[in-house]
């Protein structure tokens, strides 16, 4: 079923004001009861947990380390259909008819691990600290431009009002940055940054942390929600040498990734650890979101439209998904593909587009130096193209660098360490950056506040184009969803010649590894979602 | 020679504060802001400036750089190494929980290193020219010659394509679980010892060389004294000067952070911590992590000297 | 590393006077010889065959990085995506990079690089190291007493620390290496020059030398140079090895030369990330080459010293190669 279709379905029934949303507690679903109960789990993670605090939590690292200690107001399904917003501490909700106030009912049974219950005071006070100003709040501060107040009414009952309808907001409280922290704690000062301060409601509970080594989960046993979780504990092993991780995989020293979530292998390491390990280990592809090469529009040429047009015109995404992804990534559409452009359509935007036997289409070339010869730079110039040494951002210069070569660009390439690349972007030193996205939702929302709005965290110079602006205002209120399309299909049309200072080169996938003793290993819709563990079992005897 | 020590440990204060001084600015100098890499995460993320003024502000990165050196080295000097910037840990817990790792591999390395070089050493010495000397020569060169990064990675693969075997994940201390450690420790500190080795055996070959011409080798073995005799005596104790001399040289260099070799086989020692540090501008960590190696260096230099002086009288040295 | 400087032998007074045999080492190395420089190289390649090795393969090296437009089979930076990891075999000799690029053009242009960076940080380091030494050894005081310290706190960094933490600052390109490599190579050198210098200094003759009237330039030129020179050679080739390991070194952490530039290191590094079932001979042979140079570095460094001055053959010369692991 395609996304936008079930997408559109979910958005009729919110705002028919229709309870939508399963409950956990009145009924054990069966794959609960399937789930074998105990073990003890080996995982691995490609990177260090810098915050233990969600909600100062940028990336999927901490996410991936914290989401089973909390619980959130809802969540996706973990098991398929994994696209389903189900309730964690919500067993029920309402919304209203003009779709700005939510009525969440918590479930009773919910408590903390010092004993004490989930109240309604604690998601209020959470949500509010979720976008606390003057405070660091990357992810969470994404609810600020919908979250307008909540009010406890009872014990187990949170009212929440925001300042317009947009099914975008119970989506981002799905995230995995959005939990619930407990009031009592932080109102008595205490730091949860710190692991071992940490009091959640989560499945598992902290249980050592060694930076640069491991950190281990034990089961809570007093969890709230019946026969979860399965597993006794779980130690993740951090090991940042891809290739050290795939031996330990192969090796059976872990049993994978935390699942889901995208663990920075390629899709040739994928390929050889599913091929050498002999169907032991299985590979996941989650679409993680857009993947593009950015330019400084502050600095000449990049401030001339044609300059950036010949630029998206000359990029060769096609040999760029061949040599990364072998083929596998989805096409550079604005918005997810299939959702707004189907990929057939795709296909046969300028820039986009190849001759029958592969090859790039020779009329993009030629109206490329033709744009570039009317800017005034018929034998093109040279550029600075800085990328951080991480992720595959190294392995695809050379190629870039080729094809702009062709249209008479001349790349100087510029590798940093992450911490300087990053700091380079956000102070707008510099000319050609390259950045993977990896959205939090799959709202096209968060494509227009992350990427082409001022203030977008993609959108370091702050470029904002007014039609722009004026679009993303109009579709985010709009509740009809094929008109909501329609709108969005306007903006792609705009940004996909390169109107912006963004040119979307693919929709990249992200691979988790996870052997096949691990059972209820799904993908959520993107990475930044369902990092729990509490649905994973371990089936000693599986056998691939 | 108690006032040479003496001389020369008040010597190393000013060192150490230059040390301490070139660090400090030179990670000011970089680019890179740690309020900033917090907030941003992995680029991920949205902040205001006003999130970024108050972080900048609770690390302290927004005194001046003077104040902020005075602030440290002063805490420095009162045993207090501050705290990470990133988890606001205690630096002296994290340098004392990786300490001993490095120090064990270090020490493992050295002493591996020095049981099989010397002998080799000495033989090539003593067997000069003939095909021992030339194989083992040429065997030594290659062992200095090769990065040992290289040999840790080749390692790596041999073990993982051949024995499919790794090294266990979690580092035991040896007191708690020996065998665990030493399957961690043993191929990192192979690697390691095959450079020292080559090193260690090449300067054992020439102090020995040195000594077989000695004046009173010669007499020695005029006087008809055994071959062995002469040489277990009189060679080997005038040889163990070089090779102590080298030890103490190549000890205090190890420590310093096997940085690659930690890297690539995943111990947790203070070179891993460093790498880390660096990458995410952990200031405070970084700092007290090369004052200690920059102490170590200059202590094992100091007894370096120390042992020339004390072993061979003929020799005093003396620094301008 | 502390340089002993008065070795017994130094100031033993036998017949082979320290006098006689750094004057006759650095007549030869400024080849007042009697015989030609052919005859002489001919001799050496007699007397010490292994060194006559390491110098082939220095050489070797050094005309393939040269003649590396015209050596090379493929264009070692174009990209092609069809090509990616491939295996070793007739189109691609050594097999293909994570970007399709041949390994064996890589490997030859490579040489461009390594050998560059080291050769020049090795001479200008060298001869600065030495003039600071010299100058330190020569003036004492004040001058000397703060350039000690500095050097003692530059050398108190583990090396790879050091360049790395001037990368950093510097940034990515082929001179910011050279110039990390000189601020490594430099601190070394002096104190090394400044032992022997001082050591020379003091010797009989040439305080009779001062005695007799002589100015400081002429004492310098005439007398403490010539002593030099042969240590300066040999220190070169020893800190040629040390020099083409860290620049591997920082290549391999990915702070070296900008990224599509060919070097051992950087080719090391990229190996490392695929190795795992995908290219395992990607980590062979750069690996391979590295030490191959190094290995001839060493060869021809281990026999020039035996031949132009016995008496350094034992540990100070041989400590001075160490690098940071």
């Amino acid at each position: 079923m395609r996304n936008s279709i079930r997408l559109s379905l979910v958005m009729i029934m919110i705002l028919a004001g229709i309870r939508v949303g399963g409950a956990l507690a009145d009924s054990t679903p069966d794959w609960v009861k399937q789930g074998k109960r105990g073990g003890s789990l080996n995982l691995f993670h490609d990177s260090n947990p810098e915050l233990w605090d969600p909600h100062r939590a940028a990336t999927r690292h901490s996410a991936q380390a914290t989401r089973s200690l909390y619980n959130s107001l809802v969540m996706y399904s973990p098991v398929p259909p994994t696209d389903k917003i189900i309730g964690d501490l919500a067993k029920s909700w309402e919304v209203s008819e003009d779709g700005t106030t939510y009525t969440f009912k918590l479930d009773e049974n919910a408590k903390w691990w010092d004993g004490k219950p989930v109240t309604a005071d604690d998601v209020v006070f959470s949500l509010n600290r979720m976008v606390e100003p003057g405070q660091p709040r990357p992810r969470t501060g994404a609810l600020k431009p919908y979250y307008k107040s909540s009010q406890a009414i009872d014990p187990h009952t949170v009212e929440v009002q925001t300042k317009f309808p947009s099914a975008a907001f119970l989506s981002f409280l799905a995230a995995d940055y959005m939990v619930i922290v407990p009031k009592h704690v932080l109102e008595a000062g205490i730091d949860i940054n710190v692991p071992e301060n940490i009091v959640g409601s989560g499945p598992f509970k902290q249980a050592g942390f060694q930076r640069g080594a491991f950190y281990a989960f034990k089961r809570n046993p007093d969890y709230w929600k019946e026969g979860l979780p399965f597993l006794d504990s779980v130690k993740v092993h951090v090991i940042t040498d891809k290739g050290r991780a795939l031996t330990a995989l192969l090796t059976g020293q872990v049993l994978g990734h935390i699942p889901a979530s995208g663990s920075g292998i390629t899709v040739r390491q994928a390929a050889a650890l599913e091929r050498d390990s002999r169907g032991w280990v299985k590979i996941q592809r989650v679409f993680s979101g857009p993947g593009g090469i950015f330019v400084n529009f502050k600095k000449k040429p990049f401030d001339d439209s044609r300059v950036r047009k010949a630029i998206s015109l000359a990029l060769d995404r096609r040999e760029l998904n061949q040599a990364i992804y072998e083929g596998k990534a989805g096409p550079g559409t604005v918005f997810r593909p299939g959702s707004v452009t189907s990929i057939e359509e795709a296909s046969q935007w300028p820039g986009h587009r190849y001759t029958p036997d592969g090859k790039k289409d020779p009329r993009d070339i030629e109206e490329a130096q033709r744009l570039l010869a009317e800017a005034g730079y018929p034998n093109g110039f040279e550029a600075e193209y800085l990328y951080r040494n991480i992720w595959t951002y190294g392995d695809e210069a050379p190629f870039v660098k080729a094809q702009l070569a062709k249209v008479g660009i001349k790349l100087n390439l510029k590798v940093v360490e992450s911490a300087a690349g990053l700091a380079a972007y956000v102070a707008g030193e510099y000319e050609i950056g390259r950045i993977d996205h990896g959205i939090t939702i799959t709202d096209p929302d968060e494509i227009f506040t992350s990427i082409y709005l001022a203030g977008g965290s993609r959108n370091q110079v702050g470029y904002e184009d007014p039609k722009i602006r004026e679009i993303f205002e109009r579709q985010a209120q709009e509740s009809d969803p094929e008109k909501r399309t329609a709108m969005l299909k306007e903006a792609s049309n705009l940004l996909k010649d390169g109107e912006g200072h963004w040119f979307t080169i693919w929709w990249f996938p992200q691979h988790t590894p996870t052997n096949v003793k691990v059972k209820n290993v799904y993908g959520g819709p993107t990475i930044h979602v369902l990092n729990t563990l509490e649905h994973l079992w371990l089936d000693p005897n599986a056998k691939p | 020679m108690g006032s040479y020590v003496v001389h020369r440990l008040v010597l190393f204060i000013p060192t150490l504060l230059l040390v301490s001084l070139i660090v400090f600015v030179v990670m000011r100098i970089m680019p890179g802001d740690p309020a900033l890499l917090i907030l941003l995460g992995e680029g991920e993320g949205t902040y205001t400036p006003q999130e970024l003024d108050n972080l900048r502000h609770k690390l302290g990165t927004n005194r001046p750089i003077l104040e902020q050196y005075v602030t440290w080295i002063w805490g420095v000097a009162q045993g207090d190494l501050g705290r990470s910037l990133w988890d606001n840990s205690p630096v002296m817990r994290q340098i004392q929980d990786r300490l001993p790792v490095t120090l064990q591999l270090a020490a493992m390395a050295i002493v591996v290193a020095a049981l099989v070089a010397v002998p080799i050493g000495m033989l090539s010495a003593v067997k000069q020219d003939s095909w021992i000397d030339n194989t083992t020569r040429v065997f030594t060169i290659f062992g200095v010659a090769a990065p040992p990064f290289w040999v840790g990675i080749l390692t790596i693969v041999f073990l993982a394509k051949v024995f499919h075997w790794l090294p266990p994940l979690d580092y035991a201390h040896p007191w708690v679980d020996p065998w665990r450690n030493l399957q961690q420790l043993i191929f990192p500190t192979l690697v390691l010892a095959y450079y020292e080795m080559a090193f260690l055996a090449r300067v054992t070959r020439s102090a020995t060389l040195e000594v077989l011409r000695e004046d009173y080798v010669r007499t020695a073995r005029a006087k008809g004294l055994m071959e062995r005799f002469v040489l277990f005596r009189h060679v080997l104790a005038n040889c163990i000067l070089p090779v102590l001399t080298v030890s103490s040289w190549q000890f205090g260099r190890l420590m310093g952070g096997a940085v690659l070799i930690e890297a690539i086989f995943l111990v947790p020692g203070t070179g891993s911590l460093l790498i880390d540090s660096l990458y995410r501008r952990d200031f405070p960590i970084i700092q007290a992590l090369i004052l200690l190696a920059a102490i170590i260096v200059l202590v094992s230099n100091m007894v370096v000297d120390l042992l020339y002086g004390f072993i061979d009288p003929r020799i005093r040295y003396s620094e301008a | 590393m502390v340089w002993p400087g008065k070795r017994s032998k130094a100031n033993s007074p036998s017949l082979t006077s320290p006098a006689t045999v750094p004057v006759e080492a650095a007549d030869i190395a400024i080849g007042k010889t009697h015989s030609t420089v052919a005859q002489g190289l001919i001799r050496f390649c007699k007397r010490k065959p292994l060194g006559a090795v390491g110098g082939a393969i220095l050489v070797l090296l050094v005309l393939v990085a040269v003649l590396a437009p015209v050596v090379a089979p493929h264009d070692p930076y174009q990209p092609n995506a069809a090509a990616i990891y491939a295996v070793p075999g007739s189109t691609y000799p050594l097999g293909a990079d994570e970007a399709g690029r041949d390994v064996m053009s890589r490997l030859c242009y490579g040489a461009r690089i390594s050998l560059y960076v080291s050769l020049l940080s090795v001479l200008i380091g060298i001869t600065i190291g030495s003039l600071l030494g010299i100058l330190s050894a020569y003036l004492g005081g004040w001058f000397d007493l703060i350039l000690q310290r500095i050097i003692d706190a530059l050398m108190a960094f583990p090396t790879i620390i050091l360049a790395l933490g001037i990368m950093a600052v510097l940034g990515a390109s082929v001179h910011n290496v050279i110039l990390a490599l000189i601020c490594v190579i430099v601190p070394g050198t002096a104190r090394t020059v400044r032992s022997q210098a001082l050591s020379i200094k003091a010797l009989d003759y040439i305080t009779a030398a001062s005695a007799l009237g002589g100015t400081h330039g002429r004492i310098i030129c005439r007398h403490i140079v010539p002593n030099l020179l042969s240590m300066c050679l040999i220190l070169g080739t020893l800190q040629l090895g040390l020099a083409i390991l860290t620049e591997s070194s920082l290549s391999f952490l990915g702070v070296g030369v900008p990224p599509d530039v060919p070097t051992w290191g950087g080719m090391l590094r990229e190996a490392a990330r695929a190795f795992v079932g995908v290219a395992p001979w990607l980590a062979i042979f750069p690996g391979l080459t590295i030490a191959l140079a190094v290995f001839g570095v060493n060869l021809l460094g281990d026999a020039l010293r035996d031949v132009l001055d016995p008496r350094l053959r034992s540990d100070g010369g041989a400590t001075q190669s160490g690098i940071e692991t």
